[in-house]
């Protein structure tokens, strides 16, 4: 329930939440309507995730959320609070995350500004559906806005991505 | 920080209640400057176009009577109860649990990370979302909590009255032998307001007659509106050309949309009859 009433306050109210972040439990003591990418960016240096818009439409802060991509500037810290999360730092480890990869071979960036977005949600659609169509493709990217490329990198990296992975089996 | 209207948020409460009647309560004492909220989504895209943040936001998410999904007798009826925090992505992912046209009205808002946040009751709440004219075309009906009781209501009356009660489910019936359309106008293919929205369901018969008609448009700057007249003309007959250019008539002079800052309401009233018309052509004769 609340922690006080509005009259007294006099400092921006806090609350304590607790949360994984990238395999880590993290505990903060942050307003409760502080965003998460806010979070990330000021309070954990996970500088990874880009701000951008702020209202959900770009894709530049997307993160995922107890496995869910979400839009971090979109989630209020008391959302975040008894949940895991997962940046683009956390999906690499001592080599590049095979989406990553597929971004750099096939051009799938050019300034990079949308890219730990674009790969979050490449990561979570491939997490569901290893074998996704183009529609499905472009519906999982359709709140990732690249200004750079017209796309046509970023969907080859995906299908380079959906082969190998078919290869492997 | 989010902000209050212009100016840094600083303060702002956030009040967990872990039932109806404590979240009406707390409704109740903080009166306007309170919101429920739950997934934000869309509350906090309108704080960033400057309208004020509330000082106290009472959070649903720990209200169990707004979560799940199940079935429902209702008259005899069978129904999917939608509880309010259900997601659109699971709507939309769901598709052997949810009837295909909130399927494809899910499918249709924003995009997967808003989807995985937004939630029904919020999509309803806000008096603009698209899922609303699906629901209104399926006569869904919508349970609230008035603050004494809980109560079953038809969901064209929630939201022609501007309801404030607090939305725990949406029950839809569970009749998929109804024909369907669902299609929303944007400035870009996706993830953008509505310009237009239009929904209609109907039984076809062998005759190739149409029966319990409903169709319902909106927008995200327009009403949402049940075609009463439109309804009536198709209701019982089988559309020949003549018809359909009558309902395209009916569609202009019933249809009521707002002229905004992209669009004009002539231009909504062209674009809603040519899909409806279009679409009764194309699934009825």
């Amino acid at each position: 329930m609340g922690m006080k009433e509005h009259a007294e306050i006099m400092t921006p109210p806090k609350m304590e939440i607790s949360l994984t972040i990238n395999g880590t439990n993290v505990v903060l003591q942050v307003p409760p309507t502080k965003r998460l990418v806010t979070i990330l960016r000021e309070e954990l240096h996970l500088t990874g995730t880009k701000i951008s818009c702020e209202v959900g439409r770009c894709g530049a802060c997307a993160v995922q959320m107890n496995n869910q991509l979400v839009n971090s500037c979109l989630v209020m810290a008391y959302q975040a609070n008894d949940t895991s999360i997962v940046t683009i730092e956390g999906l690499a480890g001592e080599e590049l995350d095979p989406i990553q990869r597929a971004f750099l071979e096939e051009g799938g960036f050019q300034c990079g500004y949308c890219t730990p977005g674009m790969v979050m949600a490449v990561n979570a659609l491939l997490a569901t559906n290893p074998s996704p169509s183009d529609e499905q493709i472009q519906e999982a990217l359709s709140g990732n806005l690249c200004r750079c490329t017209g796309y046509g990198g970023i969907i080859r990296a995906v299908q380079k991505v959906i082969t190998n992975n078919n290869q492997a089996i | 920080m989010i902000r209050q209207g212009t100016t840094s948020l600083i303060d702002t409460e956030v009040l967990i209640p872990t039932s109806l009647e404590q979240a009406w309560d707390l409704k109740e004492k903080f009166g306007e400057t309170a919101s429920f909220i739950a997934g934000g989504t869309l509350m906090q895209t309108h704080w960033a176009k400057g309208f004020n943040c509330p000082l106290y936001l009472i959070s649903l998410d720990q209200v169990n009577e707004v979560k799940g999904w199940g079935k429902d007798l209702v008259n005899g009826q069978s129904y999917t109860r939608l509880g309010a925090s259900i997601t659109l992505d699971f709507c939309r992912q769901n598709k052997e649990l949810f009837h295909p046209l909130l399927v494809e009205a899910a499918r249709n808002i924003a995009a997967p990370a808003v989807r995985n946040k937004a939630t029904i009751g919020g999509n309803i709440a806000n008096g603009f979302g698209d899922m609303i004219p699906a629901l209104l075309a399926m006569d869904a009906v919508i349970t609230v909590f008035d603050g004494n009781l809980v109560h079953l209501q038809p969901f064209y009356d929630f939201i022609k009255n501007h309801s404030q009660s607090l939305i725990i489910s949406v029950q839809v019936p569970d009749d998929q032998t109804k024909r369907f359309f669902y299609k929303k106008l944007c400035h870009r293919e996706s993830f953008t307001p509505s310009i237009v929205t239009v929904a209609g369901t109907f039984h076809l018969n062998e005759k190739k007659e149409l029966s319990a008609v409903r169709l319902a448009v909106s927008g995200s700057t327009t009403q949402p509106q049940r075609l009463y007249e439109c309804e009536r003309l198709l209701e019982g007959s089988a559309p020949t050309n003549d018809q359909l250019q009558k309902l395209f008539q009916t569609i202009e002079e019933e249809f009521t949309p707002t002229t905004d800052v992209f669009s004009t309401a002539i231009y909504k009233k062209s674009v809603a009859a040519n899909w409806v018309v279009s679409e009764i052509a194309r699934l009825a004769t």
